[in-house]
């Protein structure tokens, strides 16, 4: 029922029947308004009335509140007050009930959840072997998946894998790894002190617009076209977001945690080491994981110019040959690589930041 | 420190922590507020005071400036006769919320102000377990803040300011987010454990039954400037529980309070 006359008499009077018949909407009629003064009326009126009575009483119950109906019974004059000015509020319908599956953030059943991790990744597969079977006959366009397996599997026998993987997570470490090491102490730096800030976040929020590809000529001009200009892309490509992540992170460390530190007698260098560091830990590697991402997507752009091994270096020397399918073997290997980066650096954020909730 | 603290054991007369025409100006946008005008108090050694008044009449702001945190803008506080110029672990503070370490267990929550002396593992250690078992939270020492209620929250910071043998405890609407029945337990926890520290408590509150309640001595303030609008002295025993509150002199007070508080919130709003 509706609000206005919870607790009264009316759920009685209305007989079960007759709530079932109506529609939901007149089955809780705006009316609801005259409730209380007419509790009594309605026991008489409704009980032997049908639906259409019912609603019908309630119909001029609600016209007679308006018109500042029965002195002699305006005891709960705070609903009718409030409710004179307008026609009685309409209600909508009770939603259809939905699938749990379609529910907005309600958890799902575990097999449903299973099945559906399962479908992300057979239906592109499907459909890639599908694609393939359609333009069958030419393999040096769209390989199967299945060549594209037996080209993987030729490449690792030879070792070519193996070395080009290598060669392309060394170049992540040392480009991404430099990032990290110059954008979380800035970033602390930037997040911590509003001078840091100040002095940094206008120029760092300008570079980072800058795409870091753009630099490739510049910096095999300056750097040479050797190890040193693949890092150097991998850095710019990453450092100014880390950067800015990092310094997010650190600015939601809540000002009262710093403050009772101070209280409890800590100096301003054990509020950083002990406080806003900790507290901006798992934020900080939820940053850096993000941006490990990206840096894996800049190896394999930074190797394909001018490199001698890598995994870029490899779709770019087996398109020359026309071997397409080597070129699916090798993505397939950069995403599994990405992902099993991606859940190491989940799993190390959980763990570290095991007292978020 | 030590000074400070051997001078008021030999039994000085004057109160512990005094605030001379104390006044704090913001600048809210190009505006100019003053948050507090003219707080002249004297807290004595060992007392439990309350602070009382609306929203806005600067009762965190006058714990901010106790705790050192912030500077007042005219006059100066003192804590044994010397000027306050910062935060230290002689004014412990808790705010509503807490703000307990997110990250650290309990008894690590505790340890925090300790781990920045030098002590030795075992005398830590001690003094941690001292605190945990007088605020009833030893049981709880591995658990992390987020699997705690919001009472025994409260409990891990009042138990962290105090492992610091702070002179003063400035508590701030400590309980104000508690459901009632969880705030009158803390309410009794905190006069019991005042009586067994002996420390000198403030306590800002928006609820006068509380102050009353908790307070020897109740200071309203009045708001826009938040200056002091009444000092009372609370004409209750020492010894209270929870059927204090049903005492006659208990509600005239009480009420006499509450009228202060409405007569300088619409003071403010007219």
């Amino acid at each position: 029922m509706s609000l206005l006359t919870e607790g009264g008499p009316e759920p009685a009077g209305n007989p079960g029947p007759t709530t079932a018949a109506d529609p939901p909407v007149a089955g809780r009629p705006g009316a609801s308004a005259a409730a209380p003064p007419t509790s009594a009326d309605r026991s008489t009126a409704a009980d032997p009335d049908p639906t259409a009575g019912d609603s019908a009483a309630d119909m001029d119950l609600t016209g007679g509140t308006a018109t500042a109906d029965g002195a002699a019974v305006a005891v709960d004059a705070g609903p009718g007050a409030g409710a004179a000015a307008f026609a009685p509020l309409p209600r909508r319908q009770p939603p259809r009930r939905v699938p749990r599956v379609f529910a907005v953030r309600a958890p799902i059943p575990r097999p449903s959840r299973l099945v559906l991790t399962v479908l992300s990744v057979l239906v592109p597969l499907a459909l890639w072997q599908l694609l393939s079977a359609a333009i069958d006959g030419r393999p040096d366009y769209l390989p199967s998946p299945a060549q594209a397996w037996a080209a993987g599997l030729d490449m690792a026998r030879d070792g070519l894998l193996l070395g080009d993987t290598l060669a392309s997570i060394r170049r992540v470490l040392l480009g991404f790894g430099l990032a990290v090491a110059v954008s979380v102490p800035l970033g602390i730096a930037m997040g911590a002190f509003q001078a840091g800030r100040a002095a940094f976040e206008p120029v760092i929020g300008l570079l980072r617009y800058l795409p870091a590809s753009a630099f490739i000529p510049l910096l095999a001009l300056w750097l040479g076209i050797d190890e040193m200009s693949k890092v150097a892309l991998l850095f710019l490509g990453t450092v100014f977001f880390n950067t800015l992540m990092t310094a997010d992170a650190v600015r939601r460390v809540p000002g009262a945690l710093v403050d009772v530190s101070y209280t409890l007698g800590a100096r301003r260098g054990e509020v950083l080491r002990k406080v806003v560091i900790p507290f901006s830990l798992p934020g900080i590697l939820d940053a850096i994981r993000v941006n490990a991402a990206a840096a894996w997507n800049f190896v394999v752009v930074a190797e394909l110019f001018a490199a001698e091994e890598g995994l870029g270096y490899r779709i770019v020397r087996s398109q020359r040959f026309n071997q397409i399918d080597r070129i699916f073997a090798v993505l397939v290997v950069i995403a599994l690589i990405g992902l099993t980066i991606d859940v190491a650096l989940r799993l190390l954020r959980d763990r570290v930041g095991r007292w978020t909730s | 420190m030590a000074a400070a603290r051997s001078r008021g054991k030999s039994g000085l007369v004057t109160g512990t922590l005094r605030l001379r025409t104390v006044g704090k100006d913001f600048t809210r946008g190009r505006e100019q507020v003053r948050a507090l005008e003219d707080i002249d108090l004297e807290v004595a050694r060992g007392s439990f005071t309350c602070v009382v008044g609306a929203s806005g009449s600067g009762k965190s702001t006058l714990l901010a400036l106790i705790a050192g945190l912030s500077r007042p803008t005219t006059g100066e506080v003192l804590l044994d006769g010397i000027p306050v110029t910062g935060p230290g672990p002689d004014r412990g503070l808790v705010f509503q919320t807490g703000a307990v370490y997110p990250w650290r267990t309990v008894e690590r929550n505790v340890a925090f102000g300790l781990e920045l002396l030098p002590l030795s593992r075992g005398e830590r250690a001690a003094r941690v377990d001292h605190y945990l078992a007088a605020t009833g939270l030893t049981r709880l020492r591995h658990a992390l803040p987020r699997q705690l209620s919001g009472g025994q929250r409260q409990r891990v910071a009042i138990a962290r300011a105090l492992a610091c043998e702070p002179e003063v405890l400035l508590l701030d609407e400590p309980f104000g987010a508690l459901d009632v029945q969880t705030k009158e337990d803390m309410q009794l926890f905190i006069r019991r454990l005042w009586h067994e520290c002996g420390t000198t408590v403030i306590m800002v509150t928006h609820d006068v039954e509380e102050a009353v309640f908790l307070g020897e001595r109740v200071i309203t303030l009045a708001s826009n400037p938040g200056r002091v609008a009444a000092d009372v002295t609370v004409p209750l025993p020492g010894e209270r529980d929870l059927t204090t509150k049903r005492d006659a002199a208990f509600l005239g007070v009480r009420a006499e309070i509450e009228d202060l508080v409405r007569l300088y919130h619409h003071d403010q709003a007219g």
